[in-house]
């Protein structure tokens, strides 16, 4: 298989991962576009810059960024969908144990086919099964454990033609994330990179992450590396280390990737970026680039490109100096500065705008105000002494039981 | 840059100081509680603020000693105001528990209770027995002579607040959180074979005949089902499922065992659906949801599930079984079956492992030393078991496989379970 061929394919898995990760598509995708170290600054930025936008309104920017291939899959399909159709089989005639060792084997297969190519549905597939056969074999916990792995992937359901109600409520009863025992992921990783958990691009691989306890597909990259896939449990209540130390490779990145720097440099954004939206199905595009490669954390040359309505709606640069929110205000607050309207006096401005050095700018926030918080902690002591004296005066509640 | 950081330091010190304050102020005072604290399954529970600023806000929660908790939908709670009420549900855990309430102020209050629930017998004198289930607290008692008790016509309401019991042709309601008073008058129910306990009331199986008496007084039917068997129905008393020697030639001789759906609100007419070809079927249980029922026939388990089609029709055989019993519960999310052989003293669970298929739940069978009569499921997944003597116990039902062998199930007598003269007839639980 041709190199190409090995980044389409790499494209096409990240973006069916990507996919069904999300609950909704977002609106608006940021794609960092840095090289090398680069890479990692701007998706610190872009991560901060998704934070801003969804801040204004939740869900509606997201990032991406395409997951090179690790190489061609070894692992047969048909072999694990025939160890499933046998599993299937005998589930249908109440084998569980027949169900434990095929629909074992299957999983196996498929969880293999998953580090290699990023595709889940025949893994979430064999765990819903397997699930199914330990809760009708009354092994409760066992089928917890599969129907949580398999959450922790894909929150679809388990298909409803083939399992019945008793196994939708396993499925039901496991799906609230925030009811779940939570482990913690810590990344230690050299040299830097990014992480995707479950297909989903997670940002730089540093520090530690609460996670529901599960199994999960880690995927860790940085350009010119070898992409390092992981299957990783997290245990409830543990803090467990994820080592990696990515061997350097001449491996390319996202073919899209490379084009979509080319595109960010262009008077308009061309064919690249129609191309992304498709991909991430999404009606606007970020690009956050590096001036240059050299950039360092705490001094660095972002440009930020805004397609929309197939132009360049928002075009800007920022100086980075190590603080992403810092670099993100900078960038979004100046692309407002472009729209506004150029202005004399504060009578040239709508309503509660102000005229500064000839923009139009709001006013700012009364929450931001200083004398805001001096009050919000003058009404806090006023309360509290209110409710004190009222709670002692009181003294205690008398509740009676019928 | 000065003025940000004094901002700050106004923002920070002025919210720390007014929390400070509030901490304090909600540890304040004791709380002083009374009143009946030991509390039966289906007790409707009245909690009053007689002194304290406010009422309780909207929320109620209730923490059973299993660790499992009640919200105030569950719980059937009152809205805010200085006096809650709620119901103790079904399957809270017997033994301690507290319930927590908020005051509008801020304040938590919790509440110390005792969960009890109670088991009730029949014998074949006429004497009705309490018992009092494992790990509760109240004691059970002798409730005294309800006639010439029907064989199995001892049953709880789902919800655990009432008691149906049919003897000497007669049916009695009786409050059981309200001291066993007899709830509405007693209902003739002459040749009534089988009863069967829902939200609001009971089903009968007479005569050719199926019936519903609500706690009310408020009936529906009767249904007629030529050469009616045995009744079961689902726990809000939507449907029916009558089982009956049927004529399927018309040559007025029953030749196959039939299911009759009977929609109790009559919305829909009712639906036949032929098993065998011999009319030999002796039990049925329906699940609390109504989507599957299974019928014990001899050796012969039929699992019935009812979805938008026709019914779907699967089996399962149980070697030289005679099935006598059969209760259903959902644990773990999904509809069981507790089938009880009289023949071979064993007891076992069956499950549907999907729309249509029948199955046993591995590591579930367990042999008794008594023949089984009755079989009830308590507090899921508990099992209750009478025989003519005894009245058993099972806390968990099955077991997990080790080195490919089925650790044996444990079955326990029932601390406080009285003597009898001849022998019992009917059991009935709280959940």
């Amino acid at each position: 298989m041709s190199r190409t061929s090995l980044l389409i394919l790499a494209l096409y898995a990240s973006t069916a991962l990507v996919h069904r990760a999300a609950h909704a598509n977002p609106e608006v995708v940021v794609i960092p576009l840095g090289g090398d170290d680069a890479l990692i600054l701007t998706t610190e930025v872009a991560a901060a810059l998704v934070k801003q936008i969804n801040k204004e309104t939740p869900g509606r920017a997201a990032l991406r960024y395409p997951v090179p291939s690790g190489g061609e899959p070894t692992t047969d399909g048909m072999q694990a969908a025939e160890q499933m159709q046998q599993a299937a089989k005998s589930f249908e005639s109440l084998d569980f144990s027949a169900v434990q060792t095929t629909g074992g084997r299957a999983l196996e297969l498929y969880r293999r086919i998953a580090l290699q190519t990023g595709e889940t549905k025949g893994y979430v597939d064999a765990l819903h099964l397997l699930a199914a056969a330990s809760l009708f074999d009354g092994d409760a916990p066992r089928a917890q454990q599969l129907m949580n792995d398999a959450i922790v992937v894909d929150h679809r359901p388990p298909a409803r033609k083939r399992f019945n109600p008793t196994v939708q409520n396993l499925h039901n009863s496991l799906l609230d994330d925030d009811k779940q025992p939570k482990g913690r992921l810590r990344f230690v990783v050299s040299p830097r990179a990014l992480a995707w958990l479950n297909g989903k691009l997670l940002g730089p691989a540093s520090g530690a992450i609460t996670l529901r306890a599960g199994l999960y597909l880690v995927r860790v990259f940085r350009p010119g590396h070898t992409p390092v896939r992981r299957w990783f449990r997290v245990e409830p209540g543990q803090t467990q280390d994820l080592q990696v130390t990515l061997r350097p490779d001449p491996v390319a990145e996202s073919g899209l990737i490379r084009a979509l720097r080319n595109a960010a440099k262009q008077p308009t954004p061309g064919e690249a970026v129609r191309r992304a939206l498709n991909t991430f199905d999404a009606r606007e595009l970020i690009l956050l680039s590096s001036e240059s490669e050299a950039c360092r954390p705490d001094q660095c040359q972002l440009a930020l490109a805004w397609a929309k309505d197939g132009r360049w709606s928002n075009r800007q640069n920022a100086t980075h100096r190590g603080v992403a929110k810092q670099t993100t205000r900078t960038l979004l607050q100046q692309s407002e500065q472009l729209d506004a309207p150029q202005c004399a006096t504060a009578a040239d401005c709508g309503l509660n705008l102000h005229c500064v050095k000839g923009r139009c700018k709001g006013s700012t926030p009364f929450y931001k105000k200083w004398w805001f918080w001096t009050a919000v902690g003058a009404a806090a002591i006023g309360a509290g002494v209110g409710i004190g004296v009222a709670a002692s005066s009181s003294g205690g509640a008398v509740i009676r039981v019928e | 840059m000065g003025r940000a950081n004094s901002e700050q330091t106004a923002r920070l010190t002025g919210v720390a100081i007014g929390l400070l304050l509030v901490a304090g102020a909600s540890c304040g005072g004791d709380t002083q509680i009374s009143g009946r604290l030991d509390r039966l399954i289906g007790d409707l529970v009245t909690v009053t603020l007689e002194s304290g600023a406010g009422g309780f806000d909207d929320s109620t929660l209730l923490l059973d000693s299993a660790g499992r908790s009640f919200q105030t939908s569950e719980l059937n709670a009152s809205p805010a105001g200085k006096v809650r009420t709620l119901t103790i549900p079904e399957g809270v855990a017997t033994g301690a528990a507290q319930l927590l309430l908020n005051a509008q102020g801020g304040d938590e209050y919790r509440i110390p209770l005792t969960i009890s629930r109670l088991l009730f017998l029949a014998a074949d004198d006429g004497v009705a027995t309490a018992v009092a289930a494992p790990g509760s607290s109240l004691n059970g008692g002798r409730l005294g002579q309800v006639g010439t008790p029907l064989a199995n016509g001892l049953v709880v309401l789902p919800g655990g607040s009432h008691l149906a019991v049919v003897a000497s042709n007669q049916l009695q309601f009786y409050s059981i959180s309200d001291g066993f008073a007899r709830k509405g008058s007693a209902i003739g129910a002459d040749d009534v074979t089988a009863i069967v306990g829902t939200k609001a009331g009971v089903v009968l199986a007479r005569k050719d005949k199926v019936s519903f008496e609500g706690v009310d007084g408020q009936g529906k039917g009767p249904y007629t089902v030529k050469g009616l068997v045995a009744v079961a129905a689902d726990r809000e008393g939507n449907r029916a499922l009558a089982l009956s020697a049927c004529d399927t030639n018309n040559d007025n001789t029953a030749d196959s065992d039939c299911l009759t759906l009977i929609d109790l609100s009559g919305a829909t007419p009712a639906s036949e659906t032929v098993l065998d070809a011999t009319p030999s079927a002796t039990v049925v249980a329906m699940s609390p949801d109504g989507a599957t029922a299974v019928v014990g026939d001899g050796s012969t388990l039929y699992g019935v599930s009812f979805g938008a089609g026709s019914p779907v029709v699967g089996q399962l055989g149980w070697a030289n079984a005679q099935v006598v019993a059969i209760d259903a519960t959902v644990a773990e999310g999904r509809a069981i079956y507790i089938v009880a052989d009289a023949a071979g003293r064993r007891l076992q669970l069956v499950g549907f492992s999907n729309s249509t298929k029948l199955g046993s739940v591995a590591c579930s069978e367990s042999t008794l030393t008594d023949t089984p009569r009755a079989v009830h499921f308590g507090r899921s997944p508990e099992v209750y078991v009478l025989t003519d003597k005894q009245l058993l116990s099972i806390a968990q039902p099955w077991t997990t496989r080790t080195n490919n062998q089925c650790p044996p199930i444990a079955v326990a007598p029932v601390a406080g379970t009285p003597t009898v003269a001849n022998k019992f007839v009917g059991l009935a639980v709280q959940r």
